[in-house]
């Protein structure tokens, strides 16, 4: 074959890769809708950019839920302000999406998402057990970055966790799980606690992740 | 298409040292991950089994779940079948001496490779954050493994010396299609770990590129490498090339289409289910023909050219098992895309897991020892393994505990999604899942005690006779000599 006929063979591939993950990418026909609308002059070619520009969803971010505010004022604050500069009312939300943001850092660092899924599939037993299916919101949509649906279940789906335990709860679950389901076989991460002087308390990452934690599904139409 | 269809000759036996020693490295390497990948994986589901986790694998973010979890995948994909393949593919170039230039490329794919995989890997144990699509390596890595993969396949087919190696045509398609899927895919996720998409989208690119990883990059590739193999050394009739070819195409199209469409959060339209299905159908189809026919054309090379090696040869019996774990899983696949039931029992369980070990340990792992089993004597300048029973051995262990860990896997992914479905408590579901778990935990056991006998074989196969510079060399004795100013004696 002269080089012709191997670059066709190679553009062919490539077309044909191209064409599948287009039409697969997430069944998304508006969007080519768009494409039609752009090219009739209906709406502006900026808007078919695929992402949104950073700082569009903060004000989703800086919605804190409550146990945000016990972790800080009541349940932990020296580690929190050991930790995290700048936890005064007017700094609390910047902390809140650092800790977010860290906490999702740990939760796929640790491989969490091997073990628990993120999303509730529609017309499933799934409903009955975990409520309405997970929309295109999905779970952890106040921290960019990808998806963490999960493919496995070795333990519960955790899309819709917020606010269902108190942070103390997460903290003595993410320490030693068998304290309090004896029957668990979820190891415990006591890296992600300090040695103080009456015990233990979460460190930076930990506090991070029970963060992340309280934040799953909470803009999920709640 | 002239690539295509030109005839097979036989190629002159001789060998490229400096390919074969490429070759080498990558086999060497693959058992190195071998072993790191499936002591990850048994330490991993170790810790599944009520009582075992503390008392045999001590608290530590080193060697915790998740991280062992990513360790073991990531060093089983990357680090032994890839390396295998790529093996391969050098070893073959090397005995028909079908590629230009130098052995210097090659290493410096290999080395890009490895250093890339081998950082990765310590980068996950120790916490770096990953990307953000899969969660299996640092970024840094994907960088590096990407750079290296283009290395080593631009290498391997940028110039071929066809004239001395036509059959390479028949496998240009499938390598070229996992050279450029590999880099459009770890490409792919790196820019999806930038770009802040929102989050329904990034779920469907991120579906598309987990599925790509196994139909559009490893499958191709082992096709090639095993294809490529069984030509140089089975005969395969001249028409098995046009269809071979052709495939290469219909995977590239079809896997695109299906690549992740269980994984995604939302189904796609209405409109564009049934193409789907339709165009999944046609790609495991054939893939499950390319399973028969690769028989059929073997049996026929047997006809034709009469020097094959016969059905029960070692090597045989891992191709022949390979393809007929490929065959079962796309038999599945196919339920997967028009069984709701079915998919419904696979959602989220065991099965999935069971799933990608038919495929990538049953399958293409099966492959992967074929091809070893053949070209490592040959490559250590032996005529067969030095330890034959433990390459028979070998065999039996592994094809035995991973299609039992395979079974046992499906099997709990099947109670787990029943149990499930009638709201039984996790604790119960989970209770329930640790026989099945301490079965696996067995038959993994069993392959990582065959993949020992393996290594031990692997470094004992090598020619004795070769290192002739080391024996003794007679020298004529000479007369000390003296040099002036020196007196006698007196050290020189």
């Amino acid at each position: 074959m002269n080089a012709l006929g191997k670059a066709l063979l190679l553009g062919m591939a490539l077309v044909l890769q191209g064409v599948g993950w287009v039409v697969l990418w997430d069944g998304d026909m508006a969007r080519l809708r768009k494409v039609r609308d752009v090219a009739e002059g209906r709406v502006r070619a900026g808007e078919l950019l695929w992402f949104n520009l950073p700082g569009v969803d903060s004000g989703v971010a800086d919605r804190a839920p409550l146990e945000f505010f016990d972790m800080v004022e009541y349940d932990y604050p020296t580690a929190f302000a050991r930790h995290f500069d700048g936890t005064t009312t007017a700094g609390l939300g910047a902390v809140y999406r650092e800790a977010l943001e860290l906490g999702r850092e740990v939760y796929v660092r640790e491989g969490c998402f091997h073990c628990h899924t993120q999303a509730v599939r529609a017309g499933t037993a799934d409903v009955e057990r975990w409520g309405r299916p997970t929309g295109p919101g999905r779970a952890d949509v106040r921290v960019a970055g990808m998806p963490l649906a999960g493919s496995r279940r070795v333990g519960p789906d955790l899309g819709r966790l917020a606010q269902r335990y108190s942070n103390d709860w997460h903290a003595a679950h993410l320490l030693r799980p068998r304290s309090l389901y004896p029957d668990s076989i979820m190891p415990g991460y006591p890296w992600l606690f300090d040695e103080v002087e009456d015990g233990l308390e979460p460190n930076r990452d930990g506090l991070a992740l029970i963060v992340y934690l309280q934040s799953l599904g909470m803009d999920d139409g709640r | 298409l002239d690539l295509l269809t030109t005839g097979w000759e036989p190629t002159p036996d001789f060998h490229d040292r400096r390919l074969a020693g490429v070759a080498r490295g990558y086999f060497r390497a693959a058992g190195f991950w071998l072993v790191v990948g499936l002591f990850a994986g048994l330490t991993y589901s170790f810790q599944f089994i009520p009582g075992w986790g503390e008392a045999l694998v001590p608290p530590s973010p080193v060697h915790s779940v998740g991280r062992l979890r990513m360790t073991h995948s990531t060093v089983m994909l990357h680090g032994f079948l890839i390396s295998i393949f790529l093996g391969a593919l050098h070893a073959v170039c090397s005995d028909t001496r079908a590629r230009r230039g130098g052995a210097g490329t090659a290493w410096l794919g290999f080395g890009v490779l490895q250093v890339s995989l081998l950082a990765g890997v310590l980068g996950v144990l120790y916490g770096e954050v990953q990307a953000s699509a899969f969660g299996e390596l640092p970024m840094w890595a994907d960088a590096g493994l990407v750079a290296g993969w283009a290395i080593a396949m631009g290498a391997l087919i940028a110039s071929p010396k066809r004239e001395e190696d036509p059959w390479i045509g028949g496998v240009f398609p499938w390598l070229a299609v996992a050279a450029v899927a590999g880099l459009a895919l770890q490409a792919g996720n790196a820019v999806l770990a930038f770009l802040p998409l929102p989050q329904d989208q990034a779920g469907g690119w991120a579906a598309v590129i987990q599925s790509g990883y196994l139909h559009a990059w490893m499958l191709p590739l082992g096709v090639a490498a095993t294809l490529y193999f069984l030509r140089f050394r089975l005969p395969l009739p001249g028409w098995s090339r046009w269809w071979l070819g052709l495939l290469a195409l219909v995977v590239a199209a079809t896997a695109s289409l299906t690549g992740g469409e269980l994984y995604q959060v939302e189904w796609p339209p209405e409109a564009l289910i049934e193409p789907i299905r339709v165009a999944g159908t046609v790609y495991f189809g054939a893939l499950g023909a390319l399973a028969a026919g690769l028989g059929l054309a073997l049996r026929r090379g047997v006809a034709e050219k009469g020097d094959a090696r016969p059905w029960n040869a070692r090597a045989m019996i891992w191709f022949v098992a390979g393809w007929v774990a490929v065959l079962c899983y796309a038999f599945q696949r196919v339920h997967l895309l028009h069984d709701e039931a079915y998919l419904e029992t696979v959602r989220f369980t065991d099965w999935i897991a069971g799933h990608h070990h038919l495929l990538l340990l049953s399958g293409m792992g099966a492959w992967a020892f074929g091809v070893t089993d053949e070209l490592w004597p040959e490559l250590r300048r032996c005529e067969a393994w030095r330890l034959p029973f433990f390459a028979d051995v070998h065999v039996i262990l592994t094809l035995g505990g991973a299609w039992i860990m395979v079974g046992t896997l499906f099997t709990a992914g099947w109670l787990q999604s029943t149990m499930a479905r009638e709201m039984v408590p996790w604790s119960a579901i989970t209770e329930a899942s640790a026989g099945f778990w301490l079965v696996r935990v067995i038959a993994g056991s069993v392959v990582v005690g065959a993949q020992v006998l393996w290594l031990i074989n692997l470094v004992a196969t090598r020619d004795r006779s070769l290192p002739k510079l080391r024996e003794p060399v007679e020298l004529e004795a000479e007369e000390p000599e003296i040099l002036e100013g020196f007196s006698e004696g007196m050290p020189r």
